[in-house]
């Protein structure tokens, strides 16, 4: 028991060791928009877990006294047209959009990395099944079909998530089963077969782990499309419904004072863009360093 | 001088890298003069192609941070845009390493040709519309024009039948005709200088033999400047009037080819002589260069090669290192003259150390004994054949095509012997090799390890599996990069079973055989050098004590010194462990160093199999014949023999009858109709109807 | 294989593929919380439907037949053009979706021309000036243009051009002006991500060694730049612009609510809204059988402009 635990302890150790001193971690970091887009999506994080906390008032709590009012002191971003804080609103916002952007990822990742891996290693007609099934959700336009799947559901948030889960699995398949076809021709996996390795042990032990760059990437990447996703839904009216503090609604309530009081569509607009952002620029940070087939080596002359 | 066409002054070239500044060229000095062949060599990161990359002005990334370079009188370091592509158009032409990658997939031969005939013949502006063949802007007919002598130009460096290949786009073309395109592109500007960077190095012996020849006749008859950038001295030997070896950025030597072959003045060029295979006797040990190559971001003083050199004083450590010149035009030597002027013996390399046997065991029955062992592996009528027909239309039309990989061999491994399996690339050579290790199903035929008929690898069970190991070609791809080297070799160890403490102790020992250290044990792949991926392959492949390990190309993508440790490692672990070895390669030096037999294969056949003395000393097929021939020869005064002539038919359509025929000087009518049956003849068999042995053969 | 092999197994799959996007389209109406007759009658007489209504109108539109029977005379009658009528205009959904489909066009070819013209050059001027403040900038956009929400791009616009400078219509559709906003709007997003694509594929093209060779002959840098290495580095944009134009459909939906654009998006989210199935089913039909068909051109197209791939000679 103690020997495992020093082997797992040792093993971390060589882990961190690795991460810590690896050229990837140092390029990473040399990047100075990788570093921006970590500080935003870690800005975001703590303020969705915190975000209650450090609120300077109830998101819901109307004052029709201080409708409209513009940024202030008191109200760094104004009030709304029911006299709400929308700094409040937006800090509740990012609780909720984040959480919705981890769960619908994590549905698609899940789900889609299993077929893809399956689809890869099983082959023949298991793969020709599952890639037409691939084709299928990928003829249709995402939003367009999420749109439908929620408007006939019924609008609500827990819909919009079923619908946007259900719409984004394909391209998480289809990477892992490429990844999984291109890896088990390498020597390496063929040495492995001929030395008598067990199937579900290359899948676990040289397939997965040489796949796992990409989902990550294609993942932070994924987080900003699913929030832009949601917002849109709510935007049109599907997804969450008044007096909810979602991002999307918020910008389309305001757009009728666009004139008027212009903090009102602005704030969530910007909420939005900076967050995406932020999932973009770390996107690409990790690419960098996790995707092999885009893994810039040194060039070395000779 | 007037016959001085480039001259290189003290040139430094540096790369800004995440790791740090990359001192690619410090100090480089050279001349070639109008008309003459001089050879660059060094191994990978000496800096030879940087240097050369410099002269037509495509050191980007790199800069040139000081020193000249002119070329027919213009400094190349300070010339405008405009001047850079005038030299580029007139004077010199550069021919590139890999013909797979050095033309354009887009556009078919003959425009890339024509386009540079093109600029080299209108000098004034050239006009991006006219270029991209938008008609208002650009003449048709002038443009046929120049695909017409386009033609002539394929046809000049040996490209058959150039008529119907000028629309041919590079995909369609094999490696040794996409080369030639390339230095019909260099040559269609008709320059006064050459640069060929490593320009046969991606091709098999006799496209290699062909195109030297080309480049010899070229510049016999035009009277142009080539500088031969290359790692192989065979080579530099075959075709250079003179010589420049470079190690870590610096010009170590330079001098006529005859004078630094035979009488090597720096302790780098007689090291790197030294651990030729062609140069040792069969079975004796290759001497090595003990270290490495510094690392190339690393601050330095004194001699690049002075941590690896067994004269190396303080003195080369830490001062700079003048450049003497010899005698009687017989170039220089940049070290402490001490060093090369003392002795023309150097004492007992390092490489072989006394507490190894000087000879490896060679298995003391020589096979062709009348009373042999059964065989580890035996081949019995082996063919593999793929089809082609994919699609439903051609399947409809019963199109059904056929690429015969491998056809009909028969053949067996003994225990403890080394068989070498030779031939150019797509002769099926790693086919076979697959279908003994099992990632293959042979089509007919049966494979029999240890005396019983074998699978694919799902078929076999664990004990088939552990007596036969296999190391790739590849560094870059044969070990997981997300496993540590403790992690990869004790892979096969767990897969039978082994608890951890057992597989360490294991993992231990296996490092120590291959020549790593303990330290290395918990390394990441992108840690380790090409030499030591290997090494670690070598000990996976080990690990389970097998009697026969595939050697898929071992040392092909390493550099010579590196290639020469490795091939000892080799040795030592067949004497200790009885191993025997298939060891497939394309390099012929090679082979004959480590092979006790050899079986020669063609378009997927066998044509010659024997001992490895017999077969190089007397080979009886016509093909091994060209193969040996087509070997660049280290004496500076032979030249290659008749190499072979056209290019080798697609193994989808081979010849009627022998397969060989249509390119054997040989050849009759009877070669066409009948298949040659299998001859023995003495201890070995040829696949021919005129092998015979020499009158000297009993 | 032959060109003719691949574009039979092309068609097999595109047609494959289109008859499950019709089981997908058909199978929408049961996701519907409750008994889809009932709710049809509902959403038609606008009051709950009787118990003897509800039989009836099943009787009457072939609902008691097993399911897969009903999805066969669903498709045959989409097969012959009829795909239902409106529950609430008696259009036909046909007449609907053609007098639509051509805002709709109008609008995604704008939004490509308008993204083609920003990132062809800035994607090339990017990559030729790896590192430049033009690299930078065209980086930095492109990010934004990513990150940013259409529809508050959109008030955006509308904020800046008719409000404050009293240039370009809030709303409609009809004129040349009133396409501009839109399509700036729905272009940008692909302008941005196709800036960036054809950036990483010049830089990756720039470093192949054929564009050494054509430096090495004495080319202007303009020619290998532009003949050379954008030739080759358009390839893979082609496959994404195909892909694009799905965005562009999915952005077309906001971007036309919020413009007031008859189009498809503006169809499609009142029909969800009123439950109008016949039209909703309709138009993600149409939607998704033109983005089968725009691929399908697409990956011939790619195969024309590769030689590699337009042979089939996957050489070995």
């Amino acid at each position: 028991m103690i020997g495992r635990f020093e082997a797992l302890v040792a093993g971390l150790r060589r882990r961190y060791r690795a991460v810590r001193t690896s050229r990837a971690t140092a390029a990473f970091f040399a990047n100075p928009l990788n570093v921006i887009g970590l500080v935003i999506v870690a800005t975001l994080t703590i303020a969705a877990v915190f975000g209650p906390v450090i609120a300077p008032y109830d998101p819901t709590s109307q004052d029709l006294v201080n409708r409209l009012q513009p940024p202030t002191l008191a109200h760094p971003m104004g009030t709304d047209q029911l006299g709400r804080d929308v700094f409040s609103r937006l800090l509740y916002g990012a609780r909720l959009s984040l959480g919705i952007a981890v769960a619908v990822t994590v549905i698609r990742l899940v789900l889609g990395t299993a077929i893809g891996l399956l689809a890869g290693y099983a082959g023949g007609l298991i793969d020709e099944l599952l890639m037409r099934l691939v084709d299928v959700q990928l003829a249709f336009p995402g939003l367009v079909l999420a749109l439908v799947v929620a408007g006939i559901l019924g609008p609500s948030l827990r819909n919009v998530m079923l619908a946007l889960a259900v719409v984004g699995w394909a391209s998480y398949a289809r990477l892992v089963r490429s990844s999984v076809l291109s890896t088990k021709e390498r020597e390496f996996v063929q040495a492995a077969r001929l030395m008598g390795v067990s199937r579900h042990r290359i899948a676990i032990r040289h397939l997965l782990p040489n796949t796992i760059g990409p989902i990550i990437v294609l993942a932070t990447m994924n987080l900003g499309t699913v929030i832009l996703g949601t917002a849109g839904l709510s935007f049109i009216g599907l997804g969450a419904q008044p007096p909810t503090p979602e991002w999307g609604t918020m910008l389309s309530t305001g757009r009728h004072h666009l004139r008027g009081a212009w903090w009102l569509a602005n704030a969530p607009g910007a909420a939005i863009m900076l967050t995406v952002l932020g999932f973009n620029l770390l996107g690409d940070g990790l690419r960098d360093v996790l995707d092999p087939n885009h893994d810039t080596p040194l060039e070395k002359p000779t | 001088m007037d016959s001085t066409l480039l001259s290189i002054d003290n040139l430094h070239t540096q790369f800004q890298t995440r790791n740090g500044l990359v001192r690619a060229v410090e100090g480089v000095s050279m001349t070639v003069d109008q008309g003459e062949i001089v050879g660059l060599v060094g191994e990978s990161g000496s800096g030879k192609s940087v240097t050369a990359r410099s002269i037509v002005g495509l050191q980007d990334p790199g800069e040139i941070v000081r020193g000249s370079i002119h070329l027919d009188d213009v400094a190349v370091t300070d010339a405008t845009d405009r001047q850079l592509r005038r030299l580029r158009g007139d004077t010199v032409s550069m021919v590139f390493q890999d013909p797979t990658e050095t033309l354009n997939p887009v556009f078919d031969v003959g425009e890339q040709i024509a386009e540079s005939i093109k600029v080299h013949e209108e000098p004034g502006p050239q006009r991006l519309l006219e270029y991209l063949h938008l008609p208002p802007f650009s003449s048709r007919s002038e443009w046929r024009e120049y695909r017409e002598r386009a033609i002539d130009l394929m046809e000049q460096v040996g490209i058959a039948s150039p008529a119907d290949r000028v629309d041919a786009y590079p995909h369609e073309l094999s490696g040794g005709q996409r080369q030639r395109a390339g230095v019909a592109i260099a040559l269609a500007s008709d320059p006064d200088l050459v640069i060929a960077d490593e320009p046969t190095t991606a091709l098999d012996a006799t496209t290699q033999a062909q195109l030297l020849e080309r480049f010899r006749q070229y510049n016999a008859e035009r009277g142009t400047a080539i500088l031969l950038i290359t790692h192989d001295l065979g080579v530099v030997a075959e075709i250079c009037d003179r010589v420049v070896v470079m190690y870590a950025g610096e010009v170590m030597e330079t001098g006529p080819t005859e004078r630094i072959l035979e009488d090597p003045r720096h302790p780098y060029t007689k090291a790197l002589l030294e651990c030729l295979p062609q140069r040792v006797d069969r079975e004796s040990r290759l001497p090595t260069i003990d270290g490495s190559v510094p690392e190339p971001t690393a601050d330095r003083a004194g001699c690049p090669f002075a941590p690896r050199c067994e004269y190396a004083t303080a003195a080369c450590r830490d001062e700079e290192v003048p450049t003497v010149a010899l005698a009687d035009d017989r170039g220089s030597v940049t070290c402490v003259e001490s060093n090369w002027s003392e002795s023309d013996t150097p004492p007992s390399r390092t490489g072989a150390p006394g507490a190894r046997s000087e000879s490896t065991a060679a298995p003391e029955s020589a096979p062709g004994d009348s009373d042999r062992p059964s065989p580890i592996v035996e081949l019995e009528g082996v063919s593999r054949h793929y089809s082609l027909a994919s699609g439903p239309i051609e399947r409809l039309l019963g199109d059904d095509d056929t690429l015969r990989a491998v056809d009909g061999v028969d053949l067996e491994i003994q225990a403890g012997e080394t068989l070498a399996l030779v031939g150019e690339s797509g002769c099926g050579k790693s086919t076979l090799a697959s279908l003994i290790t099992g990632l293959e199903r042979p089509t007919t035929g049966t494979v029999r390890i240890d005396g019983t008929p074998v699978g694919s690898v799902a078929d076999r069970d664990a004990a088939t599996l552990t007596d036969v190991g296999v190391v790739f070609q590849d560094p870059h791809s044969s070990l997981n990069p997300r496993l540590t080297v403790e992690r990869t070799i004790g892979e096969p160890l767990r897969s039978v079973g082994w608890n951890r403490p057992r597989r360490t102790d294991r993992v231990r020992e296996l490092l120590d055989r291959v020549g790593l250290s303990e330290q290395q044990a918990t390394s990441y792949p992108h840690e380790l050098s090409g030499g030591q991926i290997q090494r670690v392959a070598i000990a996976r492949a080990i690990a389970l004590d097998p009697s026969l390990v595939v050697l898929d190309e071992p040392v092909s993508a390493l550099d010579a010194s590196v290639q020469a440790r490795l091939l000892n490692v080799l040795a030592d672990l067949q004497a200790d462990l009885d191993l025997a070895y298939l060891f497939i390669s394309h390099d012929l030096t090679v082979v004959e160093h480590v092979a006790d037999r050899v079986a020669v294969m063609y378009l997927g056949e066998l044509m010659e199999v024997g001992p490895a003395d017999r077969v190089f000393d007397r080979p009886t097929h016509p093909y091994t014949k060209a193969l040996l021939e087509a070997i660049p020869s280290l004496e500076p005064d032979s030249s290659t023999g008749t190499s072979l002539e056209g290019t080798r038919p697609s193994p989808v359509e081979p010849p009627s009858g022998c397969v060989f025929r249509d390119r054997c000087p040989m050849a009759e009518t009877d070669c066409a109709e009948t298949d040659p049956d299998q001859r023995r003849l003495g201890p070995g068999r040829a696949k021919c109807h005129f092998a015979t042995t020499d009158a000297s053969d009993p | 294989m032959t060109a003719y092999d691949y574009l039979a197994s092309r068609l097999t799959t595109s047609l494959a593929v289109t008859v499950g996007v019709s089981l997908v389209t058909y199978g929408l109406i049961f996701l519907t919380p409750g008994e889809p007759a009932e709710i049809i009658l509902s959403q038609q007489l606008g009051r709950q439907p009787s118990a003897a209504e509800i039989e009836a109108f099943r009787a009457e539109n072939g609902l008691n037949e097993p399911v897969p029977v009903q999805y066969l005379n669903w498709l045959l009658d989409v097969c012959r053009g009829d795909l239902g009528t409106s529950y609430y205009s008696d259009t036909p959904v046909s007449t609907l979706i053609v007098e639509a489909l051509p805002v709709t066009l109008e609008l995604a070819l704008a939004a490509m021309v308008v993204a083609l013209v920003i990132s062809i050059p800035a994607g090339v001027a990017s990559a030729v000036h790896q590192g430049s403040s033009i690299d930078y900038a065209s980086q930095l956009g492109a990010l934004l243009g990513v990150s940013m929400p259409n529809f508050w791009l959109a008030y955006l616009l509308i904020l800046l051009f008719p409000l404050t400078l009293g240039v370009f219509p809030v709303a409609g559709a009809g004129s040349v002006g009133h396409l501009v906003l839109p399509a700036i709007t729905l272009g940008t997003g692909m302008a941005a991500v196709v800036t960036r694509l054809v950036r990483s594929s010049m830089l990756e093209v720039l470093d192949e060694a054929y564009v050494d060779t054509a430096r090495s002959t004495g080319l202007r840098e303009r020619i290998v730049v532009y003949k050379h290495a954008l030739r080759n580095a358009l390839v893979p944009v082609v496959t994404v612009l195909g892909l694009q134009l799905g965005t562009l459909l999915n952005g077309a939906v906001v971007v036309e609510i919020i413009f007031q654009r008859p189009g498809l998006g503006t169809l499609l989210v009142d029909a969800v809204f009123e439950r109008n199935y016949p039209v909703v089913q309709g138009v993600t039909l149409v939607t998704a059988v033109v983005f089968v068909v725009t691929n399908l051109v697409v990956d011939l197209t790619y195969r024309y402009l590769d030689p590699r791939v337009r042979l089939g000679g996957e050489t070995a």
